[in-house]
Parts: structure tokens; C-alpha cells; sequence
């Protein structure tokens, strides 16, 4: 009797059994997320999808017009947005081996027993506490090439004042640096916690065959963190083509577009532009191209992580 | 089962104050009492915000009705920035919650009444009321000859010179009737260079970001005779006009003689007050540099005085037409407002005679208003008058476009890209005015 009782209070989904009351209090406990995803997310990009078709402009989102494609083949007539496009590249193939190489040196040391680890271990991570736009602030003021600390300490060693946020052929490569060092400490963990799985037993064999430590980690450290490495360099890619933040605060694109980034492109046309209807074709189009990267990148890992 | 209830009834609690600690609560209107709201891009904290505020009490003492008996009361809400400003606008628009009355950027009135978020306000303002206002304070509000904004304040752009060196090397200033050019301020430089004085130009080039570059330079294209946007509303055609370009030339010589002497011609220290410190003979600025001096180098206050802004030059020497930069915020009754009679009133008060004045004792921006440039007594002497004197007779707000935003960013462009690149191999400015002029248009 009790045995059917409980039957009835239980749901099959899916092939697994779930009890009726868990379901209920579950489905409440994320009420409140699905609604302000559904608000803040899923409505926003229905919104976006559509006004890629029109003319809508942000202040007369009443008197919206259809275009159909016009939007689109504006885009490839464009002369900023293959700026931007160039610009967003060349910061992707830049931070994220650079990212990449120092995440892992930084992993490779903390995984080392070096004295001080834990002290070590919060310094990397701390620049991954800070929000992107306090951060940013912090090196525009320590690069500010008039009274910034480190023209200071230049200028203290002999040298002449440098430019850097103000210089086209610099400011990228200075957002490069700073992305790299910012981001560098959340790869870090993920590939100390990679690291950390590797048995033992591993090295101690290798170290009876003779290997040298550059081939322990040639041959055992870097084939056991394989996967790691497939959703270290996925989350590094689409982080690094949505680079917006710091274009953002630290030098508005400029100077001359050398930092006009696809997203930064984006923000600019809707909303400083008020050109919603473009900038929406321009989100579509790329949010394409990001999964198409991302999902090609996905399998060649995979795929080599499954040989 | 009794948790289970606790939790749940905590839970939708939780999500009801969430939802309602977002919402906005309206204030009540007593009857035969209209409430004008007003968004400012200010916060309380500074001292414009703390000038609004005084309006407001000031406003709200003065008890004035509309023709039907309704008592009007001013309320000024802050937005603390401009930014916050523009996305509440850009929120409101389509949520119907914007205010009767907003404070705006001249440059934003063609965008604002293209999106019809602006009413016009003609027809409750006499002409006395009009003639009033400087006409470049009319000009900046105004489209297809309608009003819809006022502005209580303006920044007219001078060249600051020091009197004292000037004097020294016997170098007449320019006036109003007899402006200098461009080539005169060279020459003047080089003049004070040879006698071994203090000879160097601060241009504030990059002042107010983007924004600076056209307000502090709109003149170079208007005094060589160019036009930044055409009566079809396109750049194209206009700002890659033989006169615009000429115009623009003028910048490429200001870089080209500073990087052909070993001294560089242009400041590029930190010193806010350069002039007043002795590291400079000129610089090209707003009126904020009055006040600046009045409070940190009184002892200068007698020793320098402003001229208009350069003019352009042709190579014949033909002198091109006196125009120089100016405009700020003001204020534009919004289609929301539900009388806009009692808004009309308020508008009109907080960008009077009286506003004006208080705004200028404030944070230095310049009276609109005729009768208080005739009559305060600061400007009858000294920088304010000359200053005050460009403001009436040779000002012009920045191009009044719906595409606004576009333009005064590709202009700041251009003047960057000639300061970076000019007289480099790479360098062709006309191809860089062409992509610029694309991105405004398209």
C-alpha cells in the first residue's frame, strides 16, 4: 500500500524518478531565475534577432520599419566594422596564447610546492576578483602619460616620457598585456586543479625510465591535461572576441580605431549611434560567426582528445 | 511540511520585494498643483546640481499659476551623469515615463525632435522673451525654425593670450573687427620665440574627449568657408569640400611647426593653468579658464585677456569669416508632459534671466541672456567682456544634425589622424575625411 502510494508521488523524466513535492519546490526555487533570464536574456536577443531586419532607431523603437537585408549588406560595405573585425583577430590570436602559456606557467609553479604557495595562489587569482572596469581604471591611471607611475619610474631611470593609451601602434598591444594579465589567474586555477589529478604513480614511472623533467612534462603532465587544455582555450576564445570592457573605458575605440573591437563596434552603433537596426544585424552576424568558430574548435579538441 | 510553507512563503517574498523595490513610486499632486519633473545630467553633489536645486526653491517661492489657476511647482530629479542621462531617456521613450521637462546637449535637439520626444515652446515665449537670449542660444534650440529648447548657460570659445608678453614684443591683439588668422597667432609665436619669451600654444585638444575637438575647433571649417553638413542632412559633399579641407590645413600646419623646431610650439604638460602659470602666451578654451584664474592665480587676473578665435587665411592673405565655437545644456519640455503650459513656465524660469546668472556665479558658464550680459557689472571690464563680446557677436553652436553623434566623433577622428600621422609617408588626409564622411552617412 505504502510502496503504491509512493509510486503515485513520483514522476518518471527522462528515465529517472523524481518526487512530486522536490519537483514543485525545485520548479520555485528557479522561478525566479527562468523569469529574469526569460526578462534580461531570452527576450533580449528575440528582440535583437528581429530588430536586425529593421530600421530601429533607440529613440523611436514605436516607429520601427522593415528592411528585410538591407542591414546585412551594409556590413560588408563597411570600412570600420573590417576595422573592428582586424582589431578583434589580432587581439584573439595575441592574449589567448599569450594568456594560455602564462596561465600554465603560473599553474605549473603553484603545482611545484614552492614556498608561499597560498600567498602565490591569491596574488594570481586577485586580478580575477577585481571587475574588469576597476581594473581598467587602475591602468589608465598608472599608464596616464602625464603624471602615470609608470612614465614616473621612466622618466626617474633617464628615459623620455612614453605614450602608450594615446598611441595608435601601442594601445592594443598595452589592452593585450592587461587582458592577459587579468585573465591569466581563473585559466591558472582551472589547470592547477587539472594538474592535481595527474597520479603520481605517472611521474614516479617516468622518473624510473629516466625522464628528465622537461620530458615528464612533455610525455605525462601535458597529454593528462588535454581536456583541460579543449575548455581552457574555448572559454579563453569567446572571452577574448567579446573584449568590450576595456576598449570601453580605457580608450573608446580609439586612438583612430586602433582599439574598435567587434563588440565595442556594436555598443557604438546601437547605442551611442542610436542605430539599433545595424547594430543588431552586426550582433547577428557575429554571434554566428563566434559559434561557428566555437563549435569547429570544439570538435578538432575533441576530437584529438578522444584519439 | 510546515519549512516547506515557511520557505515558500519567504521565497515569494523575496521575488514580490525584488520586483517592487524596482518600481518607481509616483508622487501624489495635490489638486490645483502641477508638479513639473525635471531630469538633470548633474548630481546634487556638485555645484550645478546644487545651483538647480536653489532654482528650484527659488521657482517654487515665486508661486506662479497657469492661465486656469493651476499653482506650478518645479522638481528637479539628478541623474549624476550625462551617460545615466541618455539611457533613462533612451528607457523612457518607450516605457512613457520620461519627465515633463530634460536637460539636453544642443547638439542632441535635432535627434531628440527627429524622435519626437521634444514639443516646441514658441508659443508660449514672447518676443521680448526671445530677443532676449543670445542668437546663438536660440540657435542651438531651435529647428526648422521652431524653438524646443532653452539654455540658460553658454561656453563661447576665445583665444586667452597673455597680455603682458604681448605688450613686451609690441604685438597688437586680434579684435572682433580686425581678427587674427591663424598665420598672425604663428607669427606672433615666432615673434615672441625670437625675443626669448614665452611663446607656446595650449589648444585643449583633448578636451571633453570627443566632444572637445568640435567645439573647440568647428570654427576652423566654418571660417574657411566649408560646411559640415549639407541641407540634405549628408556630410558627404560638404566636409570634403575644397573650403572644409583648407580649413582642416590649417591643423596640419599647427603639427607641422611643432614638430619641425627642436621647441615644440605646442603645450603638452598637465597644468590646467599653463597661461596664468607663465608656460604658455596663448590657449585656445571656454570660459572655465575665468574662473579657474579668479581662484588659483588672482595675481594674473589683470595680466591677460581673450580674443576671438583665429581666423582662416588664404594664401592671396584673404581673411576668412570671424566664427567662433560655443553651446552647453539646456532644457527641452518632452511630449509627455501632460501641461505644457505649467511646463512652459517652468522652462522658462529655469533658463532666465535670473537662472542664467545664478548658473554663471556657480560654475562660470556664460549668461544667454542679453540683459544680464548688459548689466552684471563682471562684464562690463576685463576677459568676461571680451569673452562676452565674442558670445554675442561671433559664436555659432556645432552642426545641428540628427546624426550628431556620428559626426563630432569622425571630426575628433580627423583631427587626431592628422596629428598622428601628418607628414608621414602613409598620410592622405582626404581619403581619411572620405571614410569618415561613409560612417556618418551610412
Amino acid at each position: 500500500m505504502n510502496q503504491a502510494k509512493i509510486q503515485r508521488a513520483n514522476i518518471r523524466f527522462f528515465g529517472k524518478s523524481y518526487n512530486k513535492s522536490e519537483i514543485f519546490a525545485g520548479l520555485l526555487f528557479t522561478l525566479p531565475v527562468l523569469i529574469l533570464g526569460v526578462i534580461f536574456i531570452i527576450l533580449p536577443i528575440i528582440v535583437s534577432l528581429g530588430y536586425a531586419f529593421t530600421d530601429a532607431n533607440l529613440l523611436k523603437l514605436d516607429q520601427v520599419q522593415i528592411v528585410g537585408f538591407s542591414q546585412f549588406s551594409r556590413i560588408f560595405s563597411d570600412p570600420l566594422l573590417l576595422i573592428a573585425f582586424k582589431n578583434t583577430l589580432r587581439f584573439v590570436v595575441t592574449v589567448v596564447p599569450l594568456q594560455l602559456t602564462l596561465s600554465l606557467v603560473l599553474a605549473l609553479i603553484l603545482n611545484s610546492r614552492i614556498k608561499l604557495n597560498t600567498f602565490f595562489r591569491w596574488a594570481f587569482f586577485i586580478p580575477v576578483m577585481l571587475s574588469l572596469a576597476i581594473t581598467s581604471m587602475l591602468w589608465m591611471n598608472l599608464l596616464n602619460e602625464e603624471s602615470g607611475l609608470i612614465n614616473s619610474i621612466l622618466m626617474s631611470l633617464g628615459f623620455d616620457e612614453q605614450t602608450f593609451l594615446s598611441n595608435p601602434d601601442r594601445a592594443l598591444n598595452i589592452i593585450i598585456i592587461i587582458s592577459a594579465w587579468q585573465g591569466a589567474g581563473y585559466q591558472m586555477l582551472i589547470f592547477l586543479s587539472g594538474l592535481k589529478n595527474i597520479p603520481s604513480s605517472l611521474y614516479e614511472a617516468a622518473e624510473i625510465d629516466g625522464a628528465n623533467s622537461f620530458n615528464r612534462f612533455k610525455h605525462v603532465t601535458l597529454p593528462m591535461i588535454k581536456p583541460t587544455f579543449s575548455f581552457v582555450i574555448i572559454t579563453m576564445l569567446i572571452g577574448a572576441f567579446r573584449l568590450f570592457t576595456q576598449p570601453l573605458i580605457m580608450t573608446k575605440g580609439g586612438p583612430l580605431d586602433s582599439t574598435m573591437t567587434m563588440s565595442y563596434y556594436i555598443y557604438q552603433q546601437g547605442i551611442m549611434f542610436r542605430d539599433v537596426g545595424y547594430s543588431s544585424a552586426v550582433a547577428l552576424i557575429y554571434t554566428i560567426f563566434l559559434a561557428a568558430i566555437t563549435l569547429t574548435i570544439r570538435k578538432v579538441l575533441d576530437k584529438d582528445n578522444t584519439v | 511540511m510546515k519549512n516547506f510553507k515557511l520557505l515558500l512563503l519567504l521565497l515569494i517574498l523575496t521575488v514580490f520585494v525584488t520586483f517592487v523595490s524596482g518600481c518607481k513610486g509616483g508622487e501624489e499632486e495635490e489638486d490645483g498643483v502641477k508638479l513639473i519633473k525635471i531630469w538633470v545630467h548633474k548630481s546634487e553633489a556638485e555645484d550645478e546640481g546644487k545651483t538647480y536645486l536653489a532654482i528650484q526653491d527659488n521657482f517654487n517661492d515665486l508661486e506662479l499659476t497657469t492661465t486656469d489657476g493651476t499653482l506650478v511647482r518645479m522638481r528637479i530629479e539628478f541623474k549624476n551623469s550625462a551617460d545615466t542621462l541618455q539611457t533613462a531617456i533612451n528607457a523612457e521613450v518607450l516605457a512613457g515615463g520620461l519627465p515633463d521637462i530634460v536637460a539636453l546637449d544642443s547638439p542632441n535637439v535635432a535627434a531628440y525632435v527627429d524622435a519626437g520626444i521634444l514639443t516646441n515652446v514658441d508659443t508660449y515665449m514672447t518676443q521680448a522673451e526671445i530677443d532676449d537670449f543670445v542668437d546663438s542660444a536660440i540657435e542651438q534650440g531651435t529647428i526648422d525654425n521652431k524653438i524646443y529648447a532653452l539654455f540658460a548657460m553658454d561656453a563661447p570659445v576665445g583665444l586667452y593670450y597673455n597680455k603682458t608678453l604681448l605688450q613686451q614684443a609690441s604685438i597688437e591683439p586680434g579684435t572682433l573687427e580686425n581678427p587674427w588668422s591663424w598665420n598672425d597667432l604663428f607669427d606672433a609665436m615666432t615673434t615672441l620665440k625670437d625675443e626669448g619669451l614665452t611663446y607656446k600654444f595650449k589648444g585643449n585638444l583633448g578636451f571633453g574627449g570627443d566632444e572637445g575637438a568640435m567645439y573647440l575647433y568647428s570654427s576652423l571649417i566654418y571660417s574657411a568657408g566649408g560646411l559640415f553638413v549639407g541641407p540634405n542632412g549628408l556630410v558627404s559633399g560638404y566636409l570634403d569640400s575644397e573650403e572644409s579641407v583648407n580649413g582642416l590645413k590649417v591643423v596640419e600646419r599647427i603639427f607641422e611647426l611643432d614638430s619641425a623646431d627642436s621647441e615644440p610650439w605646442l603645450y603638452n604638460g598637465v597644468n590646467t593653468d599653463a597661461l596664468a602659470a607663465g608656460e604658455v602666451a596663448f590657449e585656445m578654451y571656454g570660459p572655465w579658464g575665468i574662473n579657474s584664474i579668479k581662484k588659483n592665480y588672482p595675481e594674473f587676473a589683470t595680466q591677460y585677456d581673450i580674443m576671438p578665435v583665429p581666423v582662416y587665411e588664404d594664401n592671396l592673405g584673404v581673411k576668412g569669416s570671424l566664427v567662433g565655437g560655443c553651446g552647453s545644456w539646456g532644457f527641452g519640455i518632452t511630449t509627455a508632459a501632460t501641461n505644457t503650459e505649467a511646463a512652459a513656465i517652468a522652462l522658462k524660469y529655469l533658463t532666465g534671466a535670473d537662472s542664467s546668472e545664478l548658473l554663471y556665479q556657480s560654475i562660470g558658464t556664460f549668461p544667454t541672456h542679453e540683459s544680464v550680459l548688459e548689466n552684471n557689472i563682471s562684464f562690463q571690464s576685463g576677459p568676461l567682456k571680451s569673452l562676452a563680446d565674442i558670445l554675442i557677436n561671433a559664436s555659432s553652436p556645432r552642426p545641428i544634425l540628427v546624426n550628431y553623434p556620428k559626426l563630432t566623433l569622425a571630426f575628433s577622428k580627423i583631427i587626431a589622424y592628422i596629428e598622428a600621422n601628418s607628414g608621414t609617408e602613409d598620410y592622405d588626409l582626404l581619403n581619411y575625411i572620405q571614410t569618415q564622411i561613409y560612417s556618418v552617412d551610412n
